[in-house]
């Protein structure tokens, strides 16, 4: 029979390195964390994404692009049972740094156990709804994909059926 | 002064016959009592207009909304009670003693006070003086004026909630009406810009009450034989201009009595138009049949040469207004007052601690801020939240936030988090958590659901 610890898994190497580099960071905090960065990095496909931590607020961050060509965001993992002041949300604005630089938003993921996580933005002051134009913007883009998909996947059939013929 | 027993002019409560007003017993009576008390009578316009009201084929309530205007008996001034929407019909008799006795009252001034040394009661007529009065009651806060519901709306950006039925549509409570009640950040922010006072109205005494349904009683009595009247000379033009048809009518049911029609007296109010009918049908039974022809030919003659049988029939608009009855009591149209039309004691409210607790005060602090950034503001119920926030009239925008105030301090659990932002991002909304700094200072954040999950 092997104990409890043998049967756990080793560590993911990169949270490895990075319990190394940040010796202070909770190893519990850091695995759940982890979680957060696995699922932005496999599952939501990110770009450029990098666990690092504040030493002011004591929590591990996620820094990541969620398309190639796009400013950097910052990740603020947060447990289901966890409970935040506004007085620490302004604070996350101010400690948690974007290429060295405080930020106006930050996504907040809040996790669950189970690895379920969700991600809410918040951001500092007043954020204006989009403007129409922008909606407007938004759906032609998602259309012209949809044609663009619809259209590659006809084109598959048609030769698909092209080859069955001379066969 | 002991006791307020002031109240509304009676006359102004009357309406005007459109007959000359010596003709008229009622209007003659409220001639006589202007005059005892050297007062103006009723404008022009008011006569006017009120007089279009009446119309003997509306039995109901009028649907023209209108504005009831009162005079103030001693110096010629008019106020204006507005947001009455239903101009109302009725009429009596004056008990010439009672007159007497509020006629004496009448004078001391639209508002009167309590307890009044002429001082405090200038001083409170300057404190009240052109500004919105918002009605303290039993912890709640009503603005009753039609005009002030709008301005509030259209200049101070102040919504409020409708709240009284409609009289006209009093079975549901999807569309209301006045009176506009205020939430108490809505009202502490008015008095602070100085745009309204807190007031109070003293419960009029018994004796007063008394004196005033009596006075209503009689307004209404007289305003129902005006309208009696008015009916009446309605109908006679009516039956004026349809004189030849009514003749010929009858002149074609004497000539045909073997027909089978049954004669029927002309004394119901649609008796012409019935008669019209009867004698159409007639016809088409005549020449349907092919008989007559010649009866036929001769009643058409006898209705182009009508003046010679009218001599014969004898038959005049008068006696067949004679025969018409009397529009009855319950037919009479009523006016609803939206907003209090008699003299009223009212004193400015001022032990109104607000805002005292923690809470109080942070919600003001952000309804007044985010208020000061132009935005309209309602209450957030519906929402889960504190407030609403509208780019401009909630008639014409959706909302963009839904604010919750919070004190920094205080812990807020990450799925409260995740409930605001899902309900905000649900209805396409921001939720906005708004807290008070150190420094009194309103900051925001803002709360949105990126749709990743």
């Amino acid at each position: 029979m092997s104990t409890n610890s043998d049967c756990r898994p080793d560590k993911h190497p990169l949270l490895v390195d990075f319990l190394l580099q940040y010796p202070k960071c909770d190893e519990d905090v850091a695995e759940r964390a982890f979680l957060v960065y696995l699922d932005l990095t496999e599952v939501k496909g990110w770009w450029s994404t990098e666990m690092t931590y504040s030493p002011q607020l004591d929590r591990p961050y996620i820094l990541g692009q969620h398309k190639r060509f796009v400013q950097r965001q910052a990740v603020l993992p947060v447990g289901v049972e966890e409970c935040v002041s506004s007085q620490q949300m302004r604070q996350f604005f101010s400690h948690v740094l974007v290429d060295e630089e405080p930020i106006k938003s930050i996504t907040l993921a809040v996790s669950e156990l189970d690895s379920t996580v969700v991600y809410y933005k918040l951001s500092s002051g007043l954020l204006p709804p989009e403007s129409p134009d922008m909606v407007v913007t938004h759906q032609r883009d998602k259309d012209a994909r949809i044609l663009q998909k619809k259209q590659f996947i006809a084109e598959c059939v048609k030769k698909a059926m092209q080859r069955h013929d001379s066969n | 002064m002991d006791e307020d027993i002031s109240c509304i002019d009676e006359d102004m409560l009357l309406l005007n016959s459109p007959s000359p007003p010596s003709n008229h017993p009622a209007a003659r009576a409220s001639n006589s009592k202007s005059k005892k008390r050297k007062a103006i009578s009723t404008p022009p316009k008011a006569s006017t207009k009120k007089a279009t009201l009446i119309s003997p084929s509306v039995l109901g309530i009028s649907d023209i909304d209108d504005e009831l205007e009162i005079i103030e008996a001693d110096n010629d001034e008019i106020e204006e009670i507005t947001g009455i929407n239903d101009v109302t019909v009725s009429s009596g008799s004056y008990l010439e003693d009672e007159e007497e006795d509020l006629d004496d009252e009448v004078d001391e001034g639209l508002f009167e006070f309590g307890e009044s040394d002429e001082e405090s009661d200038e001083d409170i007529g300057a404190l009240l003086d052109g500004k919105i009065n918002i009605f303290h009651c039993h912890g709640s806060f009503f603005v009753w004026n039609a005009d002030d519901v709008l301005m509030l709306r259209e200049e101070c950006r102040i919504v409020g909630k409708l709240t009284g039925s409609l009289p006209r549509a009093p079975r549901q409570n999807s569309h209301l009406g006045i009176p506009l009640q205020l939430m108490p950040e809505e009202v502490k922010l008015l008095v602070d810009i100085e745009a309204a006072v807190v007031v109070t109205e003293e419960p009029p005494s018994e004796k007063v009450l008394g004196i005033r349904e009596a006075a209503i009683q009689n307004v209404r009595a007289t305003n129902l034989k005006i309208q009696q009247q008015l009916f009446k000379e309605t109908r006679q033009e009516d039956v004026k201009k349809r004189m030849n048809d009514i003749i010929a009518g009858k002149k074609a049911k004497k000539q045909k009595p073997k027909k089978g029609a049954t004669n029927i007296e002309v004394a119901t109010n649609a008796a012409d138009v019935k008669l019209d009918s009867r004698n159409v049908v007639e016809k088409q039974m005549k020449t349907a049949s092919g008989q007559d022809d010649n009866d036929h030919v001769t009643e058409e003659k006898d209705s182009e040469n009508k003046t010679e049988y009218v001599g014969g029939d004898d038959l005049t608009v008068d006696d067949i207004i004679s025969e018409t009855a009397d529009t009855s009591e319950k037919h009479c149209l009523v006016q609803i007052f939206t907003e209090n039309p008699w003299k009223r004691t009212i004193r400015p409210y001022f032990d109104w601690a607000y805002p005292s607790t923690e809470r109080e005060v942070l919600r003001y602090h952000v309804f007044k801020d985010l208020w000061g950034k132009g935005f309209f503001l309602t209450s957030g119920v519906k929402f889960g939240g504190d407030f609403l926030v509208y780019p401009g009239d909630p008639a014409r925008y959706h909302s963009h936030y839904i604010a919750v105030c919070k004190s920094q301090a205080e812990a807020l659990p990450s799925l409260d988090i995740i409930t605001y932002g899902r309900q905000a991002s649900n209805v396409r909304k921001t939720a906005l958590l708004c807290s008070l700094d150190r420094s009194k200072k309103v900051f925001y954040i803002s709360l949105q659901w990126t749709g990743m999950s």
